[in-house]
């Protein structure tokens, strides 16, 4: 498969993915205010709208909830995209060459803000790259597969990013240029 | 068997995740233990054998406290729907909204908030109401011994004696360690351990102490910290190691430079290294406070290291102390994590009877 086909799969499934969130989940958790408002009417209107969302009939609150992909110790331009950066199923060693390649991709780059999706916990050499890092591990439990869910999950939280596989931190110049460009011919 | 989940979060350096770490190994074969981490170094908790989440810290996140809270509960909500705890133990010192949010939508897990004292008197208290808390415990400094106080509702709180990632017998020796490392046996060593800079550069205060060791015939070794955000440019010659836990090859060393933050206070006198202890004051905690201590109870010279009189002080005082004195063992207790391990257990015995 080639960077672009593989690309093309990657953010078709995160797409599908993104589309059909778990709705019950983020109503599950929803930060409640911990004092009620001063004044009824802000009480009444705070009850109405929480009775909205968890009958599934209002979920503009998730969709404009903020998630910044920023990290305090790196610089970056505040109109920032998340570059979302897919990672499954590889070995510690290319794991390490890609997000080097990666890195030096991205040198000239500070319009994006990388956020590494990855199975493999290598985080002392993650901490150094000055990157946000979304771990999917498999966890013993009950119920459905963690990393099933969280998979899911991050890719509706990360669902405006510009996705990449890791794999295209070994591109050359060209392919990676096309990888970026590719959605927008 | 029961099952508990740790929830710890990210200082300025490892303690949290350290002391999470120390009663989960307590706890091995007893229980299903599982860690929500806010400390980066996973793969420290995995190589332990214990299965772990990673979730960006607030003090690294550039999201306001409610947006990184809002998110914090929906993932922590969903660690919690897997593991299904008996016991969710929090190790910091503010238990995050987010934090609570989840616990009470999830169900109300027996819940313990394991809560290290020794707080500057002018840091302002936690507004986090207490009765949430099935237990509370207090990770004892050096001296302290086990205390018990009952609380409203069968709850209750402990302190416990300082608490240590390893037992004494699971530190080895010096030349085991030596060989460990790959130092030689009859050289003279010092171990930088300064932090992981990443709130204090300390770079500049390591490269003088390196320059008057190495005058005095010490080979300096640096600690890089798994958590570093950037690697410390190091001075010629000085050799960088990374293992976890660095208390096992503690005594490879002759000397030990470092912070004095608890878990290093706790392990220096575990390990009988004569130190010399730079508090990092930028803090909550009173590292001042507690380098004192050690140096009660063990060969510790406290300095601030700012200035190049401080730093040849210090250095002078460490060299003196090292050939003057013998190496006494501690008599103090430090077998807190044990004592702490058995309360949660207790605890998530209770709980999964319910």
């Amino acid at each position: 498969m080639t960077l672009v086909q593989e690309t093309e799969t990657l953010r078709a499934r995160l797409r599908e993915w993104a589309n059909d969130p778990e709705w019950a989940l983020l109503v599950r958790y929803e930060l409640l205010p911990q004092k009620p408002a001063p004044v009824w009417h802000r009480r009444v209107s705070h009850k109405v709208g929480r009775l909205l969302r968890v009958l599934g009939l209002s979920r503009s609150r998730y969709l404009k909830q903020p998630w910044h992909s920023g990290l305090k110790h790196v610089q970056h331009p505040p109109q920032a995209r998340p570059l979302l950066i897919w990672s499954e199923g590889h070995d510690r060693q290319f794991v390490r060459d890609a997000c080097a390649g990666m890195q030096r991709l991205l040198v000239d780059r500070p319009e994006f803000l990388p956020v590494l999706v990855t199975d493999v916990a290598e985080f002392a050499f993650y901490s150094r790259l000055g990157w946000l890092v979304e771990y999917l591990p498999e966890l013993r439990g009950t119920g459905p597969s963690y990393r099933e869910r969280k998979r899911r999950y991050l890719a509706w939280r990360y669902r405006d990013a510009l996705v990449v596989p890791l794999s295209a931190g070994l591109a050359n110049a060209s392919e990676w240029e096309q990888v970026l460009w590719m959605d927008r011919a | 068997m029961s099952q508990i989940l740790f929830f710890n979060v990210n200082g300025s350096g490892m303690g949290h995740m350290n002391r999470c770490l120390a009663y989960a190994l307590r706890l091995r074969d007893r229980a299903n233990v599982s860690f929500f981490s806010l400390a980066s170094a996973v793969e420290m908790i995995e190589s332990m054998g214990f299965e772990a989440d990673y979730y960006v810290s607030h003090y690294w996140s550039c999201n306001t406290s409610y947006d990184w809270n809002q998110e914090l509960a929906v993932r922590f909500g969903m660690m919690l729907e897997r593991v299904r705890p008996d016991v969710v133990v929090f190790d910091g010192t503010w238990p995050f909204q987010g934090f609570m949010a989840a616990c009470k939508a999830y169900g109300n897990p027996a819940m313990v908030w394991s809560n290290r004292g020794l707080l500057k008197p002018q840091v302002k208290a936690v507004p986090v109401d207490e009765t949430a808390f099935d237990l509370i415990i207090v990770p004892g400094e050096l001296g302290a011994s086990f205390g018990e106080e009952a609380l409203e509702g069968g709850r209750k709180r402990i302190v416990v004696p300082p608490v240590t990632v390893l037992n004494d017998a699971e530190l080895m020796d010096r030349n085991a360690a030596r060989e460990a490392l790959g130092l030689a046996l009859d050289g003279h060593y010092v171990l930088f351990s300064l932090g992981p800079g990443n709130l204090k550069d300390v770079s500049g205060i390591g490269h003088d102490l390196v320059r008057r060791f190495a005058a005095a015939g010490f080979q300096a070794i640096w600690a890089r910290a798994p958590i570093s955000v950037r690697d410390a440019e190091l001075p010629e010659g000085v050799k960088s190691i990374s293992v976890y836990p660095l208390v096992r090859y503690l005594r490879a060393f002759d000397t030990f430079v470092g912070a004095a933050g608890y878990n290093t206070c706790c392990e220096v006198v575990q390990a009988q290294v004569p130190s010399l202890l730079v508090p990092n004051t930028l803090l909550v905690d009173d590292q001042l406070r507690r380098a004192l201590l050690v140096a009660d109870n063990a060969l510790a010279v406290v300095s601030a290291c700012e200035t190049d009189a401080e730093r040849e002080q210090a250095v002078g005082q460490m060299l003196e102390m090292m050939a003057d004195s013998k190496i006494q063992a501690p008599s103090m207790p430090m077998n807190g994590a044990a004592m702490a391990a058995e309360e949660i257990l207790a605890l998530a015995i209770r709980r999964s009877k319910r």
